[in-house]
């Protein structure tokens, strides 16, 4: 059976000339969880945004390769139509509606949907959210903003759902919160997952397959538990190793970091 | 001194004046809201309006319907209206969506330009000063005369207002239109309907100017240079906040009143005050609260 999503060596361009994503390729199976790592700045949000037709709202366009979604050539189409196929995308830094109150968040969302849309999934997943139901969504904690966001997405019933940066700038205990409820909904309606992460240890806990993307490129792929388990990928992405300090071990981190590069 | 059946009745036309101010003002709101910018084309959609209900009802009166004339022009208006705004949103804002806003605001200055000349085409030999045939009503309560022209502009001010309102804070659409104001581009990777909304909302934005327009033209009599009072309910606009829909009652009421007022008691020695005296409280209150008095400062958590 061919990938759920399948992009194919693509180059995406902004501005008309800077290059950001430079011949990519991944492919995430149906009913799994694929991880993209790798530092700020490496393409990971270009990545998600070029799959989601976003980059055409910052004036960016994929010029070369191809994307395949549930078999359908989806590169450059506009961001509506890609949601109205079942890709939801999740942006980083809790994309909220600010001014709304969770609950007319939820609704405003439910609206696009019409009668597909379920209210109560949100509160299913989340329901620290129904003791907020009405205070307006900018007060939240950065976790309850981040567990509205991901209700809102699941209103849209996607096959696939793309996750930026979920635990970007929230305490430890909240980013286990919202991962649980991650790896639910991923268990209890079979969502496709595309998570993006700097936080690489938390990413492979849940992810069954990985990318690391640096400067536009891909330069390392596996499965979560050989990623787990690789030295490089430890000492970079999952700190694990020891600092011996000194100027030698810089260099040699340097001269390693570049070999991938 | 001044006696309490001139107030009485200075009091009654700063309301009416202040409800087709606010009412005028909502397009201005609307709009900025989705497009961020200034629809500087407002004031054209105003007065295209205003003449097609002229010379509508004038061509029905001459078909023998002068007792429908005026509600059907007004009808033919909205349409009008309605669709101008969704014209002026697929040619001047989708194009230039993702721009910085004084592109925008220059593009709607010319749309100004160019509605004002489609206005004296549908005109023709009736672009000069007129007004509405309306029925020679009048009621007195007390010492405030009302008649129809009051009747009419209360009725179109106020209905505009209160229809919009209701449909912005109370209906899922609304919601889906608050959404969609606030945040575009997330807007949009839910699912919602963007580019449809935004064409909704100038095509309401036109339709409010479309009726503020008759309400007011049915107080002022038609004339070629009704437009200007368009600019003057901006002032209301900003006043209130420029993203607050609600709020514009009262940025329209507070206008008309300190217009109305400053009008008579200032006559004697600071004649045609009125307008400058507008624009003076907006200065003071933009000066106290730059967003207005209801726009939302944005929500930052500490």
């Amino acid at each position: 059976m061919p990938p759920l999503l399948e992009v194919n060596n693509i180059e995406v361009v902004y501005h008309p000339y800077i290059l950001v994503l430079k011949g990519i390729s991944i492919s995430v199976p149906e009913k799994s969880i694929v991880a993209v790592l790798g530092p700020n700045g490496a393409g990971k949000t270009t990545l998600l945004k070029s799959i989601s037709g976003l980059v055409k709202l910052d004036r960016g366009r994929v010029t070369r390769g191809w994307i395949k979604y549930a078999g359908m050539r989806i590169e450059n189409r506009d961001p509506e139509d890609v949601s109205r196929l079942g890709v939801i995308y999740v942006a980083e830094g809790r994309r909220i509606f600010r001014e709304l109150t969770v609950e007319e968040n939820i609704e405003a969302v439910a609206y696009a949907w019409g009668v597909l849309a379920d209210p109560e999934l949100v509160y299913r997943y989340f329901p620290r959210l129904r003791a907020r139901r009405r205070s307006r969504a900018g007060y939240l904690s950065g976790g309850e903003q981040q567990m509205l966001a991901i209700g809102l997405a699941l209103l849209a019933k996607p096959r696939l759902l793309m996750l930026d940066e979920p635990s970007l700038g929230l305490a430890p205990k909240v980013v286990h919160e919202v991962y649980e409820g991650i790896k639910r909904l991923h268990e209890e309606e079979g969502v496709t997952i595309l998570l993006a992460e700097q936080n690489a240890r938390k990413a492979l806990e849940i992810a069954d397959y990985g990318y690391i993307i640096e400067n536009g490129k891909i330069v390392m792929e596996g499965p979560a538990e050989r990623l787990r388990e690789d030295k490089d990928v430890q000492e970079f992405y999952l700190g694990l190793k020891k600092a011996e300090g000194g100027g030698y071990r810089a260099a040699k981190w340097y001269r390693r970091k570049k070999r991938w590069v | 001194m001044v006696d309490s059946a001139a107030l009485a009745v200075i009091t009654f036309q700063s309301t009416v004046i202040g409800l087709v101010f606010a009412a005028l003002g909502l397009g201005f709101n609307i709009v900025y809201r989705v497009s961020k910018s200034i629809n500087l084309a407002h004031p054209a959609i105003v007065l295209l309006a205003v003449y097609v209900t002229l010379v509508a009802s004038s061509y029905l009166a001459s078909h023998g319907l002068a007792s429908l004339g005026f509600a059907l022009g007004t009808l033919v208006a909205a349409v009008v209206g309605f669709a101008t705004g969704v014209a002026m949103e697929i040619t001047i804002a989708r194009p230039l969506r993702g721009r910085p806003p004084v592109a925008l605001i220059a593009a709607t200055l010319g749309a100004y330009y160019i509605l004002k000349g489609v206005a004296k085409a549908v005109a023709r030999d009736m672009w000069t000063t007129a007004s509405y045939r309306l029925p020679g009503i009048s009621i007195s309560l007390g010492p405030v005369v009302v008649d129809a022209t009051d009747i009419a502009a209360i009725v179109l001010a106020g209905g505009t207002l209160a229809a919009l309102i209701v449909l912005h804070r109370f209906t899922r659409l609304g919601v889906a239109m608050r959404a969609v104001a606030e945040d575009p581009y997330g807007a949009s990777a839910y699912g919602l309907p963007v580019k449809t909304l935004t064409m909704l909302s100038w095509g309401l934005a036109g339709l409010a100017g479309a009726l503020a327009g008759v309400a007011l033209a049915s107080k002022t009599g038609v004339e070629p240079s009704i437009d200007l009072y368009v600019l003057e309910a901006l002032a209301a606009s900003l006043l209130a906040g420029l993203d607050s829909v609600a709020g514009i009652v009262v940025g329209g009421l507070a206008l008309g009143f300190v217009r109305q007022m400053s009008n008579y008691f200032l006559m004697s020695w600071l004649p045609g005050f009125g307008d400058a005296a507008a624009f003076i409280l907006m200065l003071l209150v933009l000066l106290v609260k730059p967003y207005g008095l209801f726009g939302t400062e944005r929500i930052e958590r500490v």
